[in-house]
């Protein structure tokens, strides 16, 4: 996607295409569902009959507010659950996954927590927005593939994992070239050519 | 343009990594072995926390695009509503405007 075609696509008006009849009485995951898109998609979930919907939250009372409103614009009350998840911490993320485990079902893992800094720091072995954004991510998703496979199995469905992505991943040249395309991983990993 | 862009530190890279790391999923992974699919949705420019932790110059650059033309929250979760029921020909697809794109 070009950058006019991402700015043009910004005045789409855009449908909402969940209903009662296709997650109604499923189970989600939002990650990151206190705030920003990932409230919005956890209130979306709510309005469309969702059964069980958890948002993950770093602070456990960000996210009982979140739950708040929800229930408030919703009317639809103990449908939302907050968990605690930092995706900063592995320990945090292997956590999340054995509780998750232990569901009935999961229907789709939607990966929406993510962060934007320029604070270096290494955290988990990689610059902060590498752990957070992309490695932490994937390891929810591993980690809990056995248990979307069984809800596929069990229930005869198709469970889904959504990254939460972005347009700026088709619009970073600039950035690869700071430190060449072979590996981002250790070049981001330099504070020196990370700041540059 | 391209400048606001390359002042955005880490974000666009490691959003570039995710998205590197959903084809390979993809192809390891596919939806006839797991019955699970995998995408990835792009929400747009939207008014959010997202910049909070950068810097006073950043999210002046960040304020000032999304005063021209951000989605709200609301419509920007629209996008990840469509990840969720998208089908099999979504697994590894970058999604975007409620539509498959690349």
């Amino acid at each position: 996607m070009s950058q006019f075609q991402i700015i043009g696509e910004q005045y789409k008006k855009l449908p909402v295409l969940i209903n009662s009849a296709n997650v109604g009485g499923k189970t989600y995951i939002v990650t990151g569902g206190n705030t920003g898109i990932g409230l919005e998609t956890a209130r979306h979930l709510v309005k469309a009959d969702a059964g069980l919907v958890i948002i993950s939250s770093r602070k456990v009372s960000s996210g009982e507010a979140a739950k708040a409103d929800i229930e408030s614009t919703t009317g639809r009350k103990n449908v939302v659950q907050v968990w605690q998840l930092d995706l900063t911490s592995f320990a945090s993320v292997k956590a999340f996954a054995a509780k998750a485990s232990g569901l009935e079902r999961i229907d789709a893992l939607i990966e929406n927590a993510g962060v934007m800094t320029d604070k270096f720091a290494i955290v988990e072995g990689n610059e902060t927005s590498m752990t957070v954004n992309v490695v932490s991510p994937f390891l929810l998703a591993a980690l809990l593939m056995p248990k979307l496979q069984e809800t596929a199995q069990q229930f005869s469905t198709t469970p889904r994992i959504v990254m939460v992505g972005s347009a700026l991943a088709l619009q970073a040249n600039k950035e690869l070239e700071k430190g060449g395309s072979k590996n981002i991983f250790a070049n981001l990993n330099d504070a020196k050519v990370a700041d540059r | 343009m391209n400048q606001w862009l390359t002042r955005l530190s880490s974000y666009p890279l490691t959003k570039l990594v995710q998205l590197y790391a959903l084809r390979e999923w993809a192809t390891r992974y596919p939806v006839e072995k797991t019955n699970v699919i995998m995408n990835m949705t792009a929400p747009g420019v939207c008014s959010t926390g997202l910049a909070r932790d950068t810097n006073a110059r950043t999210r002046a650059l960040i304020g000032t695009i999304r005063f021209i033309f951000a989605r709200t929250p609301e419509e920007g979760s629209r996008t990840t509503v469509h990840g969720v029921i998208a089908g099999s020909d979504s697994h590894g697809k970058f999604l975007s405007g409620c539509q498959i794109k690349e």
